[in-house]
């Protein structure tokens, strides 16, 4: 099964209550797919035993044979190539390129469009631990500067087993890496906090995964007991107190079942989900 | 010589564009010829790129200047590559053709 942990907004605790969730589960997997600016190992101090890295195939071009015909940049959806006939010369922009290989497809000179391989960010996997419990932990980072995390994305998920539970640590927002982390999910926790800005971005969220025809809940974290208009129609999951001890233990690096009532909270979570 | 001019307005009243790459209109005007064409740019409106996208469209049209306030490095380092000069002038579009008349 996969659970993804996702919200519109930023900051409302996806990673919060990720970790915790996926650490009261035995032998689940922890995946954070946020790769542009993972932060689950923050609070899961991870045994790191491997690192994987994420290769994919950008142009590389010949201007010996080239004939300068101007078909790959013809097809080059992204525009990362340009072509100078008169200074016999085709110019690639590393940074707008997104390897899909349509330029090497389309090249109909023998040896004048190459692939080679360029590493754009990483796979780290490992283990952590809490009390009895192991859980595996795998999370992508991607390289500064790439133009789209959707490709590492798209390698963590093929580590997904599908005899494990998996709780995915899904990227904020509501685009392409956003849908590519809850597009294969059985369920999908959104998280959202009682602000204009969480309300917002949570209809938002909301609108993305009906799209996508996907069972989902709801968790109000930061709650302050006051009545929300907007959260009353919605299937809530879980409440969690707006508690400084909460805070604490988030800028100590620990995870919120540290806490007495945390771990309460996180187990009824769980009860609710049906593990 | 052909030179390119970005600006807002579909006539020579306006100002040179502080956009380059996603100016409504290009001035295109040919020095021999004494002509003035309004062309309106294709790539405007554009998700990415558009700065290589231009700076292919001028490669193609056999521009030779290119009147800018400013530009992004993409289509700086193809204009460069592509030896088009690119004269960095901000201000009204008159006083631009000016200084070719």
């Amino acid at each position: 099964m996969i659970i993804t942990v996702a919200s519109g907004k930023g900051g409302t605790g996806k990673t919060a209550v990720a970790t915790s969730l996926s650490l009261l589960i035995p032998h689940s997997v922890y995946m954070d797919t946020d790769v542009e600016e993972p932060n689950g190992h923050l609070l899961l101090h991870p045994q790191i035993s491997e690192i994987e890295e994420c290769l994919f195939p950008v142009p590389s071009i010949d201007e010996n044979i080239c004939t300068f015909c101007g078909l790959c940049v013809k097809h080059c959806a992204f525009h990362a190539l340009t072509i100078l006939k008169e200074q016999k010369k085709v110019m690639y922009f590393p940074e707008l390129c997104r390897s899909c290989g349509t330029c090497s497809y389309v090249c109909p000179i023998k040896g004048a469009l190459k692939e080679v391989s360029k590493k754009r960010g990483i796979i780290r996997k490992g283990k952590a631990f809490f009390k009895e419990n192991e859980i595996d932990f795998i999370d992508g980072i991607m390289n500064i500067g790439e133009p789209s995390p959707t490709p590492i994305i798209k390698q963590i998920k093929k580590l997904i087993k599908k005899d494990k539970i998996a709780i995915v640590d899904a990227p904020p927002g509501t685009g392409c890496p956003m849908v590519e982390s809850i597009e294969m999910a059985d369920f999908v926790v959104l998280v959202t906090e009682p602000t204009p800005f969480g309300i917002n971005d949570l209809k938002l969220a909301i609108e993305v995964v009906k799209q996508l025809k996907k069972d989902f809940g709801v968790i109000i974290n930061k709650d302050r007991g006051e009545t929300v208009q907007e959260f009353s129609s919605l299937p809530i999951l879980l409440k969690i107190p707006f508690k400084k001890q909460f805070a604490y233990l988030y800028s100590q690096g620990k995870v919120l079942i540290e806490d007495k009532e945390g771990e309460e909270l996180f187990l009824s979570l769980k009860k609710r989900l049906g593990i | 010589m052909t030179i390119l001019i970005p600006t807002a307005k579909n006539d020579l009243s306006g100002e040179i564009d502080l956009r380059f790459a996603r100016a409504p209109y290009f001035i295109i005007y040919d020095t021999e010829k004494k002509t003035t064409e309004i062309k309106e740019n294709p790539y405007k409106d554009g998700a990415r790129a558009v700065g290589t996208m231009v700076a292919q469209y001028i490669i193609n049209e056999g521009i030779k200047i290119v009147v800018a306030s400013d530009m992004g490095p993409n289509a700086k380092m193809i204009l460069t590559e592509a030896n088009i000069e690119v004269k960095k002038i901000s201000g009204s579009v008159k006083e631009a053709l000016s200084q070719f008349k």
